[in-house]
């Protein structure tokens, strides 16, 4: 325990030392999402139905990672409004795709780690899995609608006349430079995470056809990419949240 | 004021992107003939045996077996059926409940069992509809996007090669040289060679070797203590410095994605005025960067933490104390997020002194 507490400290002191107050609100942010995390544990465990906990908590999650991560009202409104439509579309997409795809649980591969423990736990893993990769996609989905909502309002700042077909157009530029970093800190993030199993994989000499089915890579791969899909969306949901603000304010003022 | 409308040519590019998602997903249903594992489709499952279980810790499940007839979809068995059993227990957490019209892989030795579902399907559509997308919103530099990827995959299936077939090779040398592979090709793709580049590359190398090094002092000086490096999954050779090199890769993208937004901002105030101090750039990126700082450390905490969870239930559920489940299934995870973080805070300061220094230097030069 004692190098985790140090680690801690470290970061907190460099958080403060770097970002100040930025700092000190980011840590708070990561403290209270590690609760909420542990609540959704929580209630689950007491079984709780799995897909209202798991909306309410990234609810939550969401908006600590957004309204805790800046100060003006709008850019904040518009990224969290988008975030949760996001948040709706990959929870829809999640749903079909976890019951087809079977990817719950663990594999003949995980026995090591799963010895000494009983199996028949009374808990439907099915919908663990969904829970695993709506939380996986939530840090990144916030990140995303964040930076491209102030970016835009910045735009929108500087340029106060810019027609909507023009803020349209550059949501979907910045949208796309935003994106193509965000993709890699999610990719490497995942591939990091994913570096044993890799190794782990590359070792048994499975055949192709083992692992593009192998339960474990494909859910590794799934939880991936639906991430990944997230963060695509934010840029069209973004963007159209706040050019229809914008364009309403307009027309308020004419 | 102008109304947002899709044009002909949008929806036919939106159009053939879905169908090409649909086709290739499509594919995949008549791939068997490619595959040499004996493949069958289930036709019918009868369930017998089903039996309510009660384990030692009060949970309770169900147990049961079913028979499941199958019919061959490939090699020379195709279309023949046999009927094979399987047992699960209703929480599937090892196990799987099958149904009729899933596609099952096979291996036979003494007698027919089942390898597994047939996944590929699944994966094809994840994979081509977060390529759709890609395509379809990010335009001109999604191929820059889309090759880092797979450039990047396929170094990364390389360096595995290589820690496998040379034993004596470090571990940690080998993903840190991948790490700064992966800077590299990403940085090019999506940069461009410009002055930009060479900032970021720098930072970013900096900083994951800063955050990493920070978190590795710390962790030595204190022995270790509290860190159980053996309980990592799928270990396969000594698991330290393996954890070193995932968290080498994990911070990387986070690392490239902070000094991006840091220098992006930087030149451009650069290009609007030129003639600016040292100090004046370095507040700036300090400012830029301290406002992601958060939101990027959640992006890596969520999948550390969520990649956790089915065995921080499997544990809790086997009667163990909070405590000890923590220890056992989300140390390591959290211990990966906080080093993490470390290297993100710190880009911040390394970018934005970086930058400044050559921005401000080449003013001096300029004159």
């Amino acid at each position: 325990m004692t190098t985790f507490v140090w680690l801690i400290i470290i970061l907190f002191l460099l958080m403060i030392l770097v970002a100040g107050k930025q700092g000190f609100k980011a840590f708070i942010g990561l403290i209270i999402n590690l609760a909420a995390i542990f609540l959704l544990i929580i209630l689950i465990n007491w079984q709780f139905n799995v897909y209202i906990v798991t909306v309410a908590i990234s609810f939550i999650i969401l908006a600590v990672s957004i309204y805790l991560s800046a100060d003006n009202q709008e850019v904040t409104n518009h990224a969290f409004v988008a975030s949760l439509i996001v948040l709706f579309a990959v929870v829809l997409l999640i749903i079909p795709i976890n019951y087809l795809a079977n990817v719950q649980g663990f594999s003949s591969e995980s026995s090591e780690e799963l010895e000494g423990l009983l199996l028949a736990v009374g808990l439907n893993f099915h919908r663990i899995a969904f829970i695993v990769t709506v939380i996986a996609s939530l840090g990144a989905i916030a990140e995303a609608s964040m930076a491209i909502s102030a970016d835009l309002h910045e735009l929108i700042e500087s340029t106060p006349d810019i027609t909507n077909a023009n803020l349209y157009k550059q949501g979907n530029i910045i949208g796309a430079q935003i994106i193509g970093t965000a993709l890699n800190t999610l990719f490497f993030g995942v591939l990091g995470e994913n570096l044993t199993l890799a190794i782990f994989y590359i070792r048994l000499h499975y055949s192709f056809a083992q692992l593009i089915n192998g339960k474990l890579l494909v859910a590794a791969i799934i939880d991936l990419f639906i991430a990944m899909i997230g963060v695509l969306l934010t840029i069209p949901v973004t963007t159209w949240i706040v050019a229809h603000v914008h364009a309403k304010k307009n027309k308020l003022q004419n | 004021m102008q109304v947002m409308s899709f044009s002909r040519s949008k929806l036919l590019k939106w159009a053939i992107l879905l169908l090409a998602v649909i086709g290739l997903t499509a594919l995949t249903h008549f791939d068997t003939v490619f595959y040499q594992t004996p493949i069958a489709q289930v036709v019918r499952v009868k369930e017998n045996d089903s039996h309510r279980t009660r384990d030692y810790f009060a949970n309770e499940d169900r147990s049961a077996t079913q028979q499941l007839t199958v019919k061959f979809l490939n090699t020379k068995r195709k279309n023949q059926k046999i009927t094979i059993s399987n047992q699960y227990v209703a929480s599937e957490v090892l196990t799987q409940k099958y149904r009729v019209g899933q596609r099952l892989l096979l291996s036979h030795k003494k007698w027919w069992g089942i390898i597994g579902q047939k996944r590929d399907t699944f994966l094809v559509f994840t994979i081509t509809l977060m390529l759709a997308l890609t395509i379809g919103l990010t335009k001109k530099i999604s191929l820059r996007i889309i090759g880092s990827l797979g450039l990047n995959f396929i170094f990364f299936i390389l360096a595995i090669l290589l820690d496998i077939n040379f034993e004596d090779a470090p571990a940690v040398f080998i993903f840190a040289i991948l790490t700064i592979v992966f800077a590299f090709i990403t940085l090019l793709l999506v940069l461009g060679r410009r002055k930009q580049f060479v900032i970021v590359f720098l930072s970013t190398i900096l900083s994951t070797a800063a955050g990493v090094g920070i978190g590795a002092i710390t962790i030595a000086v204190n022995h270790a203590s509290g860190i159980h490096f053996e309980y990592m999954d799928f270990i396969t050779q000594f698991p330290i410095p393996l954890f070193y090199s995932e968290l080498m890769i994990g911070v990387l993208g986070a690392a490239m994605d902070e000094s991006s937004d840091i220098t992006a901002m930087m030149f451009g105030m650069q290009r609007e005025r030129a003639d600016r101090s040292f100090g004046e750039y370095f507040v700036s990126g300090m400012r830029v960067g301290r406002d992601i700082v958060g939101s990027l450390t959640n992006v890596l905490f969520m999948v550390f933490i969520a990649n956790t969870l089915p065995m921080v239930f499997l544990y809790l559920r086997n009667g163990n104390t909070w405590s000890y489940t923590i220890d056992m299934t989300m140390m390591l995870g959290l211990l990966s997020t906080v080093i993490s973080a470390i290297g993100i805070v710190l880009t911040v300061p390394i970018t934005s002194w970086l930058s400044a220094s050559l921005l401000s230097a080449e003013k001096r030069l300029a004159r």
